[in-house]
């Protein structure tokens, strides 16, 4: 018990960093949030009653613990474009994005662990390098442009789907799912590469161990050692891979949403930016990032109850 | 050939051809790469135009030619930055330990709680677009890896007996930590390197396309391709030809970076 306790606090810790992190970024920004948000002829009462109204004014240790006690209970602030709490502008656009994180995830797992498995088995023989060398290549290509080659090929050459574009679930099921698979194939081809490569080296190096020797010259065929004896084992350090793959599945949707002009969390943060809202910023930064601190802090979890012999080492 | 070697291989084969081009283009380019041309408007390829031209009739190779260079240069001077700072901060977290390493670990695997893109997008909302910020938002994003290479490298070598006996000498900690230690961890610093080199031409890619990175009309061929989406139907190859070469150059240092931890594992 005593381990999860100490993970709970790490992440805790972790969270506390992040916050602050992102709270001292956004001190640095010149100019002033008051200022930008009446114009630059705004009179001198004017811009003080907002800053006042803002608490701008006060010391910085009063706007930090202002805004921690704001987000504990889950304010992350409010948008100055849209004038709306900023956690009301996560949530609106947060389907799209979990549809797309989700399918992309789906799609990761379903076609990279097995064509990893594949590439293990053959090793060093032509299929195994070919893999290899693919799977290089999908590391190497960026997610937009592959995006928008599928938008060419599917879109505009075959018209099998039309680009762009988002239709709600509740809508029109198979439209929204037409609209989402081409984005999730783009975010997901990177992560599928490198599963493909994780994969392939964490079965090598299962194969190494002389249980996999035992059971082969014991005269079982290849296919079943490795799917019975090798994958179990091998797909434990998988898990850990996970947590990068979520943070590039989110990173990759904040890109591809725009490639493919999906409403989504992505979207917004750029919309953001380019109109310097930055409350609204700051608070999707946050909001991300919290999110993979505690998938990271589930999938630490995980790996801990599966993999007994972690536990021990740490306790000793 | 020996089989090892060959990811290192195609890695120098790949950046050197792409780095031939880059120099060519400080001196030569085929084209004007601003000057416009409104008869010639998305032309398909051709022995006049080899990649085409793009909706101001410009030559695309010319303009990919000179993308080269922010490529190159925007990697390079992010790497030297994230690379230099990283390395100090692991350097002073693994070598002395005890409670400096528990603060300076611990905001480094918050950082690390950013997805990359999303740091370097945060930065650049906050000090603002242009190819010097976009340089360091990616030097910093660069930081978190760098950082812990050189930490788990120092933690091993501070108890071997070459470092102690250094320290009953009365060497100093300086000169242990960067004259007698670093050299011996600097190889998977040097692969870290390479990948680095290859997230930034990513990233520098992905920022300007979102218009949020280099501005024109400094070339870049992740702006490039922002533009040439507008134009997918009328001129494809607009579209394919920066994707290529982004593709080219990251290839090239990730085979590298394999390249270097396959000779080094030989060993």
């Amino acid at each position: 018990m005593f381990v999860y306790l100490k993970k709970l606090f790490a992440m805790f810790l972790t969270v506390l960093l992040v916050l602050l992190i992102t709270f001292v970024t956004f001190e640095i920004i010149p100019g002033n949030p008051a200022l930008s948000r009446l114009g630059v002829d705004a009179q001198e009462s004017q811009y003080e009653a907002l800053a006042a109204e803002l608490g701008l004014n006060d010391p910085l240790e009063i706007r930090l613990s202002r805004w921690l006690k704001g987000l504990f209970t889950g304010d992350l602030g409010i948008s100055m474009r849209y004038s709306v709490p900023v956690s009301e502008l996560i949530l609106d656009r947060l389907p799209v994005t979990i549809s797309l994180a989700v399918m992309a995830l789906v799609l990761i797992v379903l076609i990279g662990i097995p064509l990893g498995i594949v590439s293990a088995k053959y090793g060093e023989r032509l299929p195994g390098i070919l893999i290899t060398l693919i799977s290089q290549i999908g590391m190497a290509i960026p997610s937009f442009w592959s995006g928008i080659i599928l938008i060419y090929i599917f879109g505009i050459v075959l018209r099998w789907v039309s680009p762009g574009g988002f239709v709600p679930w509740s809508q029109d099921a198979y439209g929204a799912f037409k609209s989402l698979i081409l984005p999730a194939v783009a975010i997901a081809l990177p992560s599928i590469a490198s599963i493909i490569r994780y994969t392939r080296n964490s079965i090598m190096d299962q194969m190494k161990n002389d249980y996999v020797q035992l059971a082969l010259s014991k005269g079982l065929n290849l296919n079943s050692v490795l799917l019975r004896h090798v994958l179990k084992n091998a797909l434990i350090p998988i898990i850990t891979v996970l947590g990068m793959i979520a943070a590039n599945i989110l990173g990759g949707s904040i890109v591809i949403e725009q490639v493919f002009t999906l409403p989504g969390v992505g979207r917004l943060l750029i919309n953001a930016i380019t109109t310097r809202d930055l409350p609204l910023v700051q608070g999707m930064v946050l909001y991300i990032a919290f999110i993979i601190v505690v998938i990271n802090f589930f999938i630490d979890i995980i790996y801990t109850v599966i993999d007994p012999r972690i536990r021990l080492v740490q306790r000793g | 050939m020996n089989k090892s070697r060959i990811n290192l291989w195609i890695g120098i084969v790949l950046i050197s051809v792409l780095m031939l081009m880059m120099v060519v283009s400080l001196f030569y380019t085929p084209f004007s790469v601003t000057e416009i041309n409104r008869l010639e408007r998305f032309e398909p390829p051709s022995a006049r135009h080899l990649l085409g031209t793009d909706n101001f009739g410009r030559d695309v190779l010319s303009r990919i030619m000179k993308g080269s260079q922010t490529a190159f240069f925007v990697g390079l001077v992010a790497v030297s930055i994230g690379s230099i700072l990283g390395v100090l901060i692991g350097a002073i977290s693994g070598y002395f330990g005890g409670i400096v390493d528990e603060i300076i670990m611990r905001i480094v695997d918050s950082m690390m709680a950013f997805p990359s893109i999303l740091l370097a997008l945060m930065f650049v909302s906050v000090f603002g677009v242009g190819l010097r910020n976009t340089i360091i938002a990616i030097g910093i994003m660069s930081i978190p890896s760098f950082a812990r290479i050189t930490r788990s490298g120092f933690v091993q070598h501070k108890e071997l007996d070459y470092v102690k006996n250094a320290k009953i000498k009365g060497v100093s900690n300086l000169r242990i930590m960067f004259r007698h230690i670093l050299p011996n961890v600097l190889s998977p610093i040097v692969v870290a390197a390479s990948m680095g080199f290859a997230n930034a031409v990513l990233a520098e890619a992905a920022l300007s396309y979102l218009g949020l990175g280099i501005q024109p009309p400094n070339p870049s061929w992740g702006k490039m391709l922002s533009e040439s989406q507008v134009f997918i139907t009328v001129g494809p190859w607009y579209a394919i030809a920066p994707g290529v070469f982004i593709t080219l150059l990251v290839l090239g240092f990730n085979f590298l970076g394999d390249g270097i931890r396959d000779i080094r594992e030989k060993r």
